[in-house]
């Protein structure tokens, strides 16, 4: 028993070194984004590589998203006889809650891993310190950027994820189910407020500090070797695909 | 208004740089200075109490037994590890407890060669050496080219080399771009970081006379950690012996050729008999 409360102890204490060192890195970084975000070409390498290169996947999630929605949202609302509103119900639970989410998620396994796996072998091959002897501060480099780059880039892929949702939707309610297209459109503008718009955009830029921030501190934080880098990966998609769905909880109360 | 203030701040900072190179031949013209300076990972004592001087403008070597901590001492001379005690002094000025821009500033002195090169591996040899430029300063992509090509061309690669990527070069070519990155923006201090591990003799060899040939033509400090016995001997002005955590013998090449130092003795033998034990 003695032993037990003994390890309980270590790890509630290695969680709390854990969360306060994640902390500390945030704020370093965001103090040195303040400073001097740096170049703009390596924000833009960051935007092409986490927004730009993410359309795809985030395109086809979208789509059959918004189809699944359609075909689920139709047969649920047939039961009222309310096969009308199907517009309103695709686009609000993608505006507010699955287009921020599954674009969240989705970023985080494409370009969350790859920025992980990126710094962590920069890491472990002394690329890190080679910036650092060249008098390079290595965060204006490698985490900065990334973290610009997510914050501009999760909004606009949210944007897509949503209107791209939403079409889905209406070829499967309207094209293939029947619903009056007039209907659709019509319902979507009566239910969709602004505050539905800006709390899945504060969302999505909420989820995009999320990822870089877990994601450049699992890679600069990673082991040894090869196992350390796959290891500080796996944490960082994990890692980051729970604090979204926390996070997400969280905002949705008080923002509602 | 402006210009008074700009001629005081001028004026202060050549008195401090004086004053800096003033302290520097006043310490026996020393580059790099490490007093007392102790390290230990968790219960392993890696550099113990250690005192060493680095000459100006001279070629150093750093020889000892694998896992001494050689490269730990290199890291702590140009501050990318801080000692637990002790103190390590670059130009003049104490390092040991700087941090941030002020490192960077004593930082700017230096040129590394790392062990394993540690080129950057998403961008090709050109992109490598152009790097450090493009980031600090503010040349035009023409006189850009025009410098690394000509430190490229200085160690011996031309042409479509250029345009590779560091997992597309053999051992001796990595550590040729890393020396020519290292050279770049003409560092005061080089520091060498086992630079022919791993190569062979010839490829050695040729490494040592780029060492050798561009500290004559540069003039810099360099500092090498090297196993290669007795190569090292032929290109170095210093020899210092680093066993368990201090520096057991430093001299001229010769004097530590002639040492009768009995684990001297054995390393630069590479005797089986001897203090040095391969399992500790």
């Amino acid at each position: 028993m003695p032993s037990l409360i003994r390890k309980l102890g270590a790890l509630a204490i290695w969680l709390l070194r854990e969360m306060g060192r994640m902390l500390n890195f945030l704020v370093y970084a965001l103090y040195k984004i303040a400073k001097n975000p740096g170049r703009p070409i390596h924000i833009f390498k960051q935007l092409h590589f986490i927004g730009a290169k993410s359309f795809f996947v985030i395109f086809l999630t979208a789509a059959f998203t918004g189809m699944v929605l359609g075909l689920q949202g139709y047969y649920s609302l047939a039961k009222f006889g309310s096969e009308s509103m199907l517009g309103a119900a695709v686009a609000l639970s993608l505006i507010r809650e699955l287009g921020p989410v599954l674009a969240a998620l989705m970023v985080t396994g494409r370009a969350g891993s790859a920025i992980t796996a990126e710094i962590g072998i920069m890491k472990i091959t002394e690329q890190i310190d080679a910036l650092r002897t060249m008098a390079l501060e290595p965060f204006k480099y490698l985490v900065s950027p990334k973290i610009i780059g997510a914050l501009i880039a999760l909004p606009l892929l949210c944007a897509i994820f949503d209107v791209v949702g939403i079409y889905g939707g209406y070829v499967v309610g309207v094209k293939l189910l029947g619903v009056n297209p007039g209907a659709y459109f019509h319902e979507m503008e009566k239910s969709v407020e602004w505050k539905d718009v800006y709390s899945g955009i504060i969302k999505s830029i909420s989820f995009g500090l999320i990822i870089s921030w877990v994601c450049c501190y699992k890679g600069y934080n990673a082991g040894h070797g090869a196992e350390g880098v796959s290891r500080a990966t796996t944490s960082a998609v994990v890692m980051s695909s729970v604090m979204i769905l926390i996070w997400d909880y969280f905002l949705t109360s008080v923002l509602l | 208004m402006k210009t008074v203030l700009g001629t005081a701040i001028d004026v202060l900072r050549r008195t401090a740089g004086l004053q800096r190179e003033a302290r520097r031949i006043s310490t026996g013209l020393s580059m790099i200075k490490l007093v007392n300076v102790t390290k230990s990972f968790d219960t392993q004592v890696v550099l113990n109490k250690l005192n060493l001087e680095i000459a100006t403008g001279k070629i150093t070597a750093v020889i000892g037994p694998s896992g001494e901590g050689k490269s730990v001492l290199l890291k702590h001379m140009i501050g990318l590890m801080q000692p637990e005690s002790g103190e390590v002094e670059v130009d003049g000025e104490v390092i040991s407890r700087m941090r941030g821009s002020n490192l960077n500033r004593i930082r700017e002195k230096f040129g590394m060669l790392f062990q394993n090169a540690a080129l950057f591996d998403s961008m090709t040899v050109f992109e490598n050496v152009a790097f450090p430029l493009q980031e600090k300063t503010r040349l035009s992509t023409a006189q850009i080219r025009e410098r690394v090509l000509d430190a490229l061309k200085d160690v011996g690669l031309t042409g479509a080399d250029n345009k590779k990527y560091p997992d597309m070069l053999s051992g001796g070519m990595k550590k040729r771009v890393g020396l020519a990155r290292a050279l770049l923006l003409n560092p005061k201090i080089i520091l060498f970081d086992e630079p022919t591990t791993g190569l062979d003799p010839v490829i050695c060899r040729t490494i040592h006379h780029l060492i050798k040939d561009t500290q004559r033509k540069f003039g810099y400090t360099a500092v090498i950690v090297s196993h290669e016995i007795p190569a090292i001997f032929d290109i170095s002005d210093h020899v210092a012996m680093l066993y368990k955590g201090e520096i057991l013998e430093m001299g001229v090449p010769r004097d530590i050729q002639r040492s009768t130092n009995p684990v001297v003795r054995q390393f630069i033998t590479g005797s089986l008999e001897g203090p040095i034990r391969l399992v500790k």
